[in-house]
């Protein structure tokens, strides 16, 4: 009988054992990433679209990964150049281009770049009625040195002044974004409406406002309202810093640059 | 019991026996999926050119700026679809080669990783020339990373193609890749991809007996010290049809014809 119970014991130590090393060598690392979201104010004419403007600014940062709004590609405004890729070049980091719609013979919409290659990406657009143009979504999905993954999306609502239409646009991210998405999720960009807007209530239903009371976004010489956003789902980010900068050469936004993490 | 009844329920016993044997199902041996002959004659219209970049071997692709001729050969020659760089890695915070040549090329670039790093990653590079709504993979690391574009082809009537790339260097990974394909064979989902030689056998068993309606193809080339093959993983509806070897400056290069077979024959 004292042989069982010894025995029992050893085993149970065992299951102890086995449950530990499992929990240990799982991927219970911390989501750990700093992001930043630029809007480039028509492609970036007010730096006369140099990449290397842009470059020097988001180097100073070094963030993993920096999503983009209002980016061309191959317009007849940015002088027929590709300047998403030209900052991948110039930074070492990998780009990816959404298209909202056709723009000066080129292209016009949301783009990222990540420190980190992407195993996903995805572009989608939406012009509910009442839009005023078409806009694009736009995410990766990439996993981390440490082996936590991370989905990053990239979004420019419609300047409407209906919140209406922004609420539909939301619908439809949500709806594409985060069915069927295990993945803790960062929805960044410039969502057009202020923390009290009825857009940004109808977005704090699924997703935090990790940068919730920081300060104003626009514009960037005199910021008087907060329209850019990192927003996060599931709502349990941890905030670990968050920056508003501004540098009115390079556009009419202030940039934000947030260091976020995820258990 | 005398000796002549014994004998007789011997005999009936032995009787029923081999009765009861002869009667039984055929044993069968499941040999696996074949895929049916694909038409003799190959149809021009249907395609698809890729250009796969690869030395077959551990090294790194880029070595000394043969990026170079490269750009020169994709800015002039346009009608592949893709262009694929095996083993064209990054480093961490540096320009990665396929970053590069994307830019100089006025092409779009895409990455597949093969490792997992904070500094060098080893991977697949990707160009295309259309901006690109889906880039589809799986990242599942220590085992497989598989990734690719979803892409227009410009056939005759123009057909949606995953065009996908991955490598593979042990048997554990087989599993993955059919779970990743799944049923994508049937959503036109084409592999070009490097397997080490020596299991380049067992992947072809191996999918054999866990997947549908695929053709696979491993493709020989007489590069000195390699130590992976090319394969060509399609559906049914497709066909890797020939494989060319060549070189572009000192980059090995194999220009490989896929050829859609329209209708699905199962």
């Amino acid at each position: 009988m004292v042989y069982k119970i010894a025995s029992y014991k050893k085993r149970l130590f065992f299951a102890f054992f086995l449950i530990l090393l499992a929990y240990l060598t799982s991927d219970a690392q911390t989501l750990s990433i700093r992001v930043m979201s630029m809007n480039m104010k028509e492609g970036g004419k007010l730096a006369n679209f140099n990449a290397e403007t842009y470059s020097a600014c988001i180097r100073e940062y070094n963030p993993d990964v920096v999503v983009f709004q209002e980016m061309d590609n191959f317009t007849t405004r940015n002088g027929n150049k590709d300047l998403l890729s030209e900052m991948a070049v110039k930074l070492g980091m990998f780009p990816y281009y959404g298209k909202a719609f056709t723009y000066a013979s080129g292209d016009f919409g949301n783009a990222i770049l990540s420190k980190y290659p992407f195993y996903n990406a995805r572009t989608l657009i939406s012009q509910p009625s009442g839009a005023v143009e078409m806009r694009a979504y736009s995410w990766i999905d990439l996993v981390l040195p440490n082996k936590r993954k991370v989905r990053i999306a990239v979004t420019h609502l419609d300047v409407s002044s209906d919140d209406q239409v922004r609420i539909s646009m939301l619908a439809t991210i949500n709806s594409n974004i985060l069915t069927d998405n295990k993945l803790p999720t960062l929805l960044i960009g410039d969502f057009n409406a202020t923390p009290d807007a009825e857009t940004m209530n109808y977005a704090r239903f699924k997703w935090q406002d990790i940068g919730e009371g920081t300060a104003n976004t626009i514009s960037s010489s005199n910021p008087t309202k907060r329209i850019d956003y990192v927003m996060g789902y599931p709502k349990s980010w941890i905030k670990k810093g968050y920056e508003v900068v501004c540098y009115p050469g390079l556009s009419d936004h202030c940039f934000i640059v947030a260091d976020i993490e995820h258990p | 019991m005398n000796r002549q009844k014994l004998k007789t329920i011997l005999l009936i016993s032995f009787c029923i026996a081999g009765f009861s044997f002869s009667c039984k199902d055929p044993v069968t041996v499941d040999e696996g999926y074949e895929a049916p002959n694909p038409p003799a004659e190959v149809n021009q219209r249907n395609l698809i050119t890729v250009e796969f970049y690869s030395r077959l071997n551990e090294e790194t692709l880029f070595q000394n700026n043969e990026s170079e001729l490269v750009v020169n050969r994709i800015s002039s020659i346009t009608s592949p679809l893709a262009y694929l760089f095996d083993r064209s890695d990054a480093v961490m915070g540096q320009t990665s080669p396929v970053v590069e040549i994307g830019w100089q090329t006025q092409t779009k670039s895409f990455f597949v990783q093969n490792t997992l790093s904070d500094s060098y990653v080893q991977g697949t590079g990707m160009i295309v020339r259309p901006i690109v709504n889906v880039f589809e993979g799986a990242s599942i690391p220590d085992t497989l990373f598989i990734g690719g574009c979803t892409l227009m082809a410009p056939l005759g009537n123009p057909v949606t193609v995953t065009l996908m790339t991955c490598k593979l260097d042990h048997k554990m990974q087989f599993p993955a890749l059919v779970n990743i394909l799944g049923d994508g064979l049937n959503t036109n989902k084409l592999v070009i991809g490097t397997v080490k030689q020596h299991i380049s056998e067992d992947m072809k068993h191996f999918l054999k007996h866990h997947l549908k309606y695929f053709r696979l193809s491993f493709h020989e080339t007489g590069l000195e010290g390699r130590t992976h093959q090319l394969f060509i993983l399609t559906p049914i509806n497709f066909i890797g049809r020939e494989v060319l070897s060549a070189t572009v400056g000192t980059l090995p290069m194999y220009q490989c014809k896929i050829e859609y077979l329209k209708t699905l024959i199962y």
